[in-house]
């Protein structure tokens, strides 16, 4: 695990802010001989823009996985809304929105049938209409998903993430273009993003726009120049 | 999981295959061309027929009528008794049987004799030609043995038997083959969503791989229903293929056939990781289950190959669907049927329950 970056938004205002949503104590993920993710800890706060970066095989997706409910860990806790995330894990992911790395989306389905089915998986879901508003898919709404453009693809994967209104969005590089959608409501979601320099540049102009600022940064395991490289590229070593 | 998560899945991924048509119009226009072909182009049955003759007089009279019908070409004669004779035309084993009463020469000296026949109404084609051959030889006897028109009359009933035409036999077998082809794409259905990513996005929803699974099953279910509607309305409306039994066991066997296809394709997903792999193993497992499972022929002479047949989920699938369309049988020849569907399904979902994974 390499660096964590906080941006915590002072300028939205909300009782809940300051509430630990996630809690990781000692989380630890095995492949055999391989210690892919290492006693790991942190907190995330209600309302906080929370990125998580390193190098490839820092367990970075490994760690989100566990979160999500997609792997088990060997070994520490999740909280996640104050429910156990491994034994609970179907009370809390009705509660997430996972935007994952890949759009995942059926290429035969219209877009509203896409948002009508991926919200029908969900207690409770937000209506089709306000979504395709949202996301700039009005238009678009009896279009087929394969005949959409890319962005169209990536805003209605978004979309897909956050149907069910979820506490806690958990990003992936592919939300980008999209991520200034996400927070266009006043809700005050926790954002939890990772893979690399370009969700970090994403982050820090979300974060701008809404007049927050970078909290802190903490480095664990790697060293300070394996997150510089994630950030910039490699360019600067070379 | 709740109802609406299970319709709305289940309308999902109706639409999905139904917009996929690759996933089943190939399958259904291999079906309708077969039947095409079978049914209009290379027709057998209404050329040659097998005729039985009960001669229950045994005199000379009747002895030479029965040398009469010998003598025409296409008309394969056998000669046995009445009893015996019937059984054969019910099965659907002889296209009409001549019966020559008792007392038939003495009538005939007296002016004025009749012989029965039974005719195998269910090919109208073949049962018009029997029909033509039988009246053009008594017509003949009566003119050239006889000497007087009209000496011999042929009371004539048609009857409904077992069918014999290749278009009935081949009706069903290709609604199985049909529900084989459409259910076992499941499988590239699967791998694809896993290649997309489409698995793993389901996998972080409160979706469980059960309600998965029973959306899926009921989606592939309803599109084989309208599969089975589509070719069994062809078969009606173009070549006169009666359904004969219930429409309810029928919706029934079809269900169990989409579930065993299914559990397949499902095992296939399991144990490939890639499309190209999925489809060499399916087309390696589809193409000898569509010719060893009876769709095409009956292949019951014991051969070599005879363990295989019978080993197949498509040869039972089939088997039930023949005994209800053609039969019109009831559940107690379907039961053994129904039995190995159901045993296909339950292995296959309890190995590919062991072996998959959703990434």
């Amino acid at each position: 695990m390499s660096a964590l970056l906080r941006a915590g938004n002072a300028a939205a205002p909300s009782p809940a802010l300051g509430d630990v949503v996630l809690a990781l104590e000692g989380l630890t993920k095995r492949y055999g001989d391989l210690v892919a993710v290492d006693a790991i800890s942190f907190e995330v706060q209600q309302g906080e823009i929370f990125g998580i970066l390193g190098p490839n095989g820092a367990g970075k997706t490994t760690t989100l996985e566990m979160i999500e409910g997609l792997r088990t860990p060997d070994a520490g806790r999740i909280t996640l809304l104050g429910l156990d995330a491994v034994r609970q894990r179907r009370k809390v992911q009705e509660r997430i929105g996972v935007q994952l790395q890949s759009q995942a989306l059926w290429p035969e389905l219209r877009v509203d049938e896409t948002l009508k089915v991926f919200g029908a998986l969900f207690p409770r879901r937000l209506s089709v209409d306000s979504m395709v508003e949202r996301f700039a898919l009005a238009e678009k709404r009896r279009s087929l998903v394969k005949d959409l453009s890319g962005g169209q693809k990536q805003r209605l994967s978004v979309a897909t993430a956050l149907v069910n209104d979820p506490e806690v969005v958990f990003l992936g590089l592919l939300a980008l273009p999209a991520v200034s959608h996400v927070r266009q409501d006043n809700g005050p979601h926790t954002l939890f993003s990772h893979d690399a320099a370009a969700t970090l540049a994403g982050l820090m102009d979300l974060s701008g726009k809404n007049g927050a600022q970078v909290k802190d940064l903490h480095v664990r395991t790697a060293t300070l120049e394996d997150v510089f490289i994630s950030l910039t590229g490699r360019r600067l070593r070379d | 999981m709740s109802l609406r998560t299970l319709v709305q899945m289940t309308i999902a991924q109706a639409t999905i295959v139904s917009r996929n048509v690759s996933y089943w119009l190939i399958s259904i226009f291999i079906a309708v061309f077969s039947m095409a072909v079978f049914g209009w182009l290379f027709n057998p049955e209404t050329r040659a027929f097998d005729l039985a003759i009960a001669d229950q007089d045994r005199s000379q009279s009747s002895e030479a009528l029965v040398q009469a019908f010998t003598s025409v070409e296409n008309a394969d004669i056998s000669r046995d008794s009445l009893q015996k004779e019937m059984e054969r035309f019910n099965d659907g084993d002889r296209a009409a049987v001549l019966v020559i009463p008792n007392g038939f020469a003495d009538r005939l000296s007296r002016g004025r004799a009749a012989v029965r026949v039974a005719f195998d109404n269910s090919d109208l084609i073949r049962a018009g030609y029997v029909q033509t051959t039988v009246n053009a030889v008594i017509d003949k006897y009566n003119r050239e043995v006889v000497g007087v028109r009209d000496a011999v009359v042929v009371r004539s009933q048609a009857q409904e038997t077992a069918s014999t035409r290749f278009i009935d036999f081949l009706t069903p077998g290709m609604v199985g083959m049909t529900i084989m082809w459409t259910n076992l794409a499941v499988g590239y259905m699967l791998i694809t969503w896993r290649e997309q990513g489409i698995l793993r996005r389901l996998g972080v929803t409160p979706l469980r791989p059960g309600a998965l699974i029973a959306s899926q099953a009921m989606s592939f279910a309803l599109i084989s229903l309208a599969q089975a509607v589509i070719i069994l309305a062809m078969g009606r409306l173009v070549f006169d293929v009666h359904i004969n039994g219930s429409y309810i066991l029928l919706g029934v066997t079809v269900v169990l056939g989409v579930m065993a296809m299914l559990s397949i394709g499902y095992v296939i997903a399991s144990f490939l990781r890639t499309i190209t792999a999925a489809n060499a193993v399916g087309n390696l497992v589809a193409f000898p289950m569509m010719f060893l499972g009876r769709s095409y022929f009956p292949l019951d002479a014991p051969t070599a190959l005879q363990p295989i047949v019978k080993a197949l989920p498509l040869t039972y699938l089939n088997d039930a669907l023949r005994d209800l369309i053609n039969h019109g049988n009831g559940i107690g020849d379907l039961w053994l049927d129904w039995a190995v569907l159901a045993a296909w399904t339950a292995g296959g979902f309890l190995l590919s329950i062991r072996v998959f994974r959703w990434q």
